[in-house]
């Protein structure tokens, strides 16, 4: 869901920078549009410009004519003043055109020939207001003057109608660009709008789809909880049937021996009192009848054990495993001193346990293993304590949770390994009483006291070789 | 293992169980350790308070108490026996079917002073009665330490 979410808002993102170039793209390309067309219009005016520049120095070339051919006629002081005046003004004015032909390279070429004719029509001014202080202008000297200055003439025409040609291809692409961009920009603020619609709606979109999930989120947790309550209250049921189940078990199981006690009282009475009146195939059918009654009530017995064994009366707590096995060795002296039997003891002493149902686990343990050692073998068993993470039992969860392994190792008859899971199960017996006594709950009750312990057992073994019971408790 | 051949006088003993051949074991029994008494029996909870209410001039020395009893269990006789001023002083002996751990505890926190399993041989149910019997009054009377409750007899 999380993950979903980080998708939603980066696609979010994505569209809100995406849109964002795209308008930092339009303002850009607008922007060259519109320097693109001032340029254009400044072009335009720089046609006039050079025009008028081209007429003001025939201009002052023509005043500065007027100017020294007065001075020699008349000698007046006056118009060679403004001989040279309008000289230096025309220094000016050749500046002027020149900065402001200065992109067009035809013309700066026409210029620099512009300058020479210009050059030589003063330098023949000059030289003629030099000639006129010692003698008389000659007429061919006067034709000569004008040629250049006809020259001048045309030059400047020439240049005056290679602007005119310039200014009308750039009128007419000022007119392009002044028809063009508008539309341009009506087209980006178009194109504008439109990316803000599209991410308008992308992002419509994106939220309709979370708030769906959303939605679905809340219908799935409202789901849940309902689930949750129905099986909640199953449990409940279920907790209270097992309480009534074990309660009618225990019940059952205690009135079942009401008359079996009666049976057997009654039988020994018989036994006691009928004595010599009894006859030997009577007194036979009477004692095979209280083995059976004893039997019987055994196996009540341990059913009731193992219908008590119920983990909700006590906690677990840090105990002492050898002290709990030396209780089970004095609780099993008269076995142990038969067969002379030896339990060891070997790792960690801390095991954390039900104490009383522990002891119970362990004395069914090894109370087995010494009846199921041959007459003629010395029962050796052996209890080993040890830690070991939870990854290390089999069929547990892959956690590093510490579990007590407590392993009860014996050298006695062992048994098929086809068993080792039926083992467990109640009445499950590999052996004719004839063979071996007991009533095939023992195992049973280990395995529910494991499992009170939420731990696991594990039985190993091979005929004749001894059997291991392995026991992971979480300590 | 002490016998009543030397008991100087009738005991008076109160028996409360519901079950016939309980009691009638219980009468051959007594009757085979040569046990000379006077018991009274009652059927049911009951019962065993209105014979209590009579016996009130001549109180039992000791009460048998079944447990699972009609109209009124063992639990309920032993509460009220143990509230009571004129009587809360008898001892009272559990004679039930039950070895719950469960109901020992409670029995004995409700101030019984021994508990006694009905045997499932004769022999054994004469054993447990003389010795039970055996005891001195004020040995009876005394609280028992929880490991000692349990009459136990090998």
């Amino acid at each position: 869901m999380r993950n979903m979410g980080n998708i939603r808002i980066n696609r979010i993102r994505v569209i809100f920078i995406s849109s964002a170039i795209l308008l930092l793209l339009l303002s850009v390309l607008s922007y060259w549009r519109i320097s693109a067309l001032h340029k254009t219009s400044e072009m335009v005016n720089h046609t006039t410009q050079v025009k008028l520049d081209l007429e003001n120095i025939y201009t002052s070339v023509s005043e500065a004519d007027s100017g020294h051919r007065g001075f020699i006629l008349t000698k007046d002081s006056v118009y060679i003043d403004r001989f040279d005046r309008t000289l230096a003004k025309l220094d000016v004015q050749m500046d002027s055109l020149s900065a402001h032909i200065h992109d067009n390279y035809s013309q700066r070429a026409n210029v620099v020939k512009l300058r020479e004719i210009v050059d030589r029509r003063i330098d023949y001014m000059h030289y003629l207001l030099k000639q006129s202080e010692t003698k008389k202008i000659e007429i061919p000297q006067w034709l000569e003057a004008r040629k250049i200055m006809g020259e001048l003439r045309a030059h400047v025409s020439h240049m005056s109608t290679e602007e005119d040609m310039l200014s009308k291809l750039r009128r007419r692409s000022l007119d392009e660009e002044m028809l063009i961009t508008p539309l341009f920009t009506v087209f980006l603020t178009v194109a504008a709008l439109l990316v803000l619609i599209a991410s308008y709606f992308m992002v419509n979109r994106e939220l309709n789809t979370s708030n769906l999930l959303r939605d679905d989120l809340e219908e799935s947790q409202s789901q849940l909880t309902e689930r949750n309550a129905t099986l909640e209250q199953r449990n409940k049921s279920l907790d209270k049937m097992n309480k009534e189940l074990e309660s009618f078990t225990y019940i059952s199981s205690h009135d079942l021996q009401e008359p079996l006690r009666k049976m057997q009282t009654f039988i020994s009475r018989i036994l006691d009192k009928d004595q010599e009146t009894l006859s030997d195939t009577g007194k036979n059918y009477l004692k095979r009848t209280q083995d059976a009654a004893s039997r019987l009530q055994n196996l009540i017995q341990d059913l009731l054990a193992y219908s008590r064994v119920n983990k909700e009366i006590f906690p677990s707590k840090n105990e002492d495993l050898y002290l709990l096995v030396n209780e089970v060795r004095d609780e099993l002296v008269d076995e142990i001193n038969a067969k002379d039997a030896k339990i060891e003891v070997k790792g960690n002493k801390e095991i954390k346990i039900i104490s009383s149902q522990f002891r119970q686990l362990l004395l069914n343990l090894v109370s087995n293993a010494i009846k199921f050692t041959p007459a003629d073998v010395k029962p050796h068993i052996v209890i080993e304590n040890q830690m070991v993470p939870e990854s290390e039992i089999p069929g547990g969860h892959q956690t590093q949770k510490s579990f007590s392994k407590i392993t009860v190792a014996d050298n006695g008859i062992g048994f098929d390994p086809a068993y080792k899971e039926r083992i467990f199960e109640v009445f499950q017996r590999l052996h004719t009483r004839e063979e071996y006594s007991g009533t095939g709950i023992g195992l049973a009750i280990v395995k529910k006291i494991v499992e009170n312990h939420e731990g696991y057992v594990f039985a190993d073994g091979t005929e004749g070789k001894g059997a291991t019971f392995t026991i992971y408790i979480p300590s | 293992m002490p016998t009543f051949n030397a008991m100087p006088q009738k005991r008076n003993i109160l028996l409360s169980d519901d079950d016939n051949d309980d009691c009638s074991l219980f009468l051959e029994a007594l009757e085979e350790v040569k046990c000379d008494a006077d018991v009274t029996i009652a059927r049911d909870g009951v019962t065993l308070m209105q014979a209590l209410d009579a016996s009130a001039d001549e109180k039992p020395e000791v009460i048998f108490l079944d447990l699972n009893m009609p109209r009124k269990n063992g639990f309920e006789c032993l509460h009220e026996i143990r509230k009571s001023l004129v009587f809360g002083q008898i001892p009272i002996v559990i004679y039930t079917t039950s070895n719950s751990s469960d109901i020992i505890e409670k029995v004995y926190e409700e101030g019984a002073n021994l508990y006694m399993t009905k045997p499932s041989s004769f022999s054994l149910l004469k054993k447990t009665l003389a010795y039970v019997l055996s005891l001195a009054p004020e040995e009876l009377n005394r609280k028992p330490s929880r490991e000692r409750f349990v009459v136990t007899v090998a």
